[in-house]
């Protein structure tokens, strides 16, 4: 179970570029989980990432092995 | 005139007509009869891992390791009154260690018994019913616990015919310690054990803060290879007795059930989606509501083969599908697409000539 980090960007208007939200993509199944902390995905994420498991960035490349984006 | 009476659980008319086990939603359980299946359409799944996994709404499977594995699955297989249930059928025996726990069991969102008042002095009474069928007797075991893992009521029930219905009851004191969530949080599992180790069963009928999946000296189903556990017509209600079962309408377990999971599912080819707006040369957007509003902000995920954008009748496969922004019931969805494509221009998001694709939001406990 690995994660990425996906921003979303403002895409028109005086701010194109800015980052809107942030959410991350679960890779084994390409779900996309908000950070929403009642959520229970979203849960297991934090969790990972506490234990220390690996969360690409936004701007990281995800090595084909490692699922797709 | 006379006219009846009322107290805090009980209306009595004046020609003597109670209420008691008639009124309706008095079953915190969702989906006890175990009828809606969104997920798989009836098909098995394969519970092998501590990963919740589900063979019907709000009832999920897990294990703890991969040692023992079960299948669940929806049946027709079901006592008089009911039209399903879901058979629990061992695939790989094992004798669980001292911490492995496997289940059959539901969350119950905090909103939905935050009237139990459990924690606290006053704590209300409740009681648990439920009709098994398995192809081994003995006594069996189960527990309720609190979303802090440190409240368990361990609780046993026998199964005295081998495949053969039986309804089971128990009645269980409030809990008057420890923290319950009274919130859109996990307020109460209530789990029925196929098996557990030594570290995860204790004496039934007590509050404990031991961890307890199980009763101790209970059956373990999943160290017999090929045994089945069908239950269905779970009820969790307030009071000391088991009143008979709260069947509701489909459509409103439906709904109930849709809070925490929402399948839309494209039963032809070419299924429309959304309705969708280009905000880059390569990059879509559509919104996409969920019936019900949802009990957090939902998990998206595409299955099948995924989604296609048509404009002028030209489909495009599209990728990176993203959940944009989340609210519990719009969902803003975005993806790319190879074609370079005109800023402002719409099109549809359909299934392209596929009928396996379904996108799911999910806000399960």
């Amino acid at each position: 179970m690995q994660y990425k980090l996906i921003e979303v960007r403002a895409t028109s208007g005086n701010f194109i570029g800015t980052v809107l939200n942030t959410l991350v993509r679960r890779l084994s199944d390409n779900a996309c989980i908000p950070f929403d902390p009642a959520n229970t995905d979203y849960q297991a994420f934090l969790k990972y990432q506490a234990e220390g498991g690996k969360v690409y960035g936004a701007d990281e490349e995800v090595p084909a092995d490692e699922g797709t984006q | 005139m006379a006219y009846g009476t009322v107290n805090a659980d009980l209306m009595t008319t004046s020609d003597g007509v109670s209420s008691s086990g008639l009124y309706g939603f008095k079953n915190r359980i969702i989906n006890g009869a175990m009828v809606i299946d969104q997920r798989n359409a009836g098909a098995s799944v394969t519970v092998n891992s501590s990963t919740a996994t589900y063979p019907v709404d709000r009832f999920a499977g897990r294990g703890v390791s991969s040692a023992g594995v079960f299948t669940a699955q929806q049946s027709s297989t079901a006592p008089t009154g009911f039209n399903n249930s879901v058979v629990c059928t061992v695939t790989t025996s094992a004798t669980p260690a001292s911490t492995d726990a496997y289940l059959f069991r539901q969350n119950i969102e905090g909103f939905n018994v935050a009237d139990l008042g459990f924690g606290a002095a006053g704590a209300s009474t409740v009681t648990l019913s439920f009709w098994v069928r398995s192809s081994l007797t003995g006594t069996f075991g189960g527990a309720i616990q609190n979303d802090a893992f440190n409240r368990f009521y361990p609780f046993s029930y026998t199964i005295s015919s081998a495949n053969t219905w039986e309804q089971k009851s128990v009645t269980i004191a409030g809990d008057t310690s420890g923290t319950w969530l009274k919130t859109n949080g996990n307020g109460m599992t209530v789990s029925f054990s196929l098996g557990a180790g030594s570290s995860r069963v204790n004496t039934a009928g007590a509050w404990t803060s031991s961890i307890s999946e199980g009763a101790t000296g209970q059956t373990n189903l999943i160290s017999t290879n090929g045994a089945t556990f069908y239950i269905t017509g779970v009820q969790l209600e307030k009071g000391s007795t088991a009143t008979s079962f709260d069947y509701r309408p489909y459509g409103t377990e439906l709904q109930l059930c849709q809070r925490y999971f929402t399948s839309f599912v494209g039963p032809v080819a070419f299924s429309q989606y959304g309705i969708s707006e280009v905000i880059t040369t390569t990059k879509i957007r559509w919104p996409m509501q969920c019936p019900v509003v949802m009990r957090s902000s939902p998990t998206l995920t595409v299955n099948g083969s995924g989604l296609v954008w048509a404009v002028d009748r030209v489909g495009t496969a599209l990728s990176a599908i993203t959940l944009d922004y989340a609210t519990t019931q719009i969902q803003s969805i975005s993806a790319t697409t190879a074609n370079i494509i005109v800023i402002g221009q719409a099109g549809a998001v359909t299934a392209g000539n596929y009928t396996n694709t379904s996108v799911t939001f999910n806000s399960e406990l």
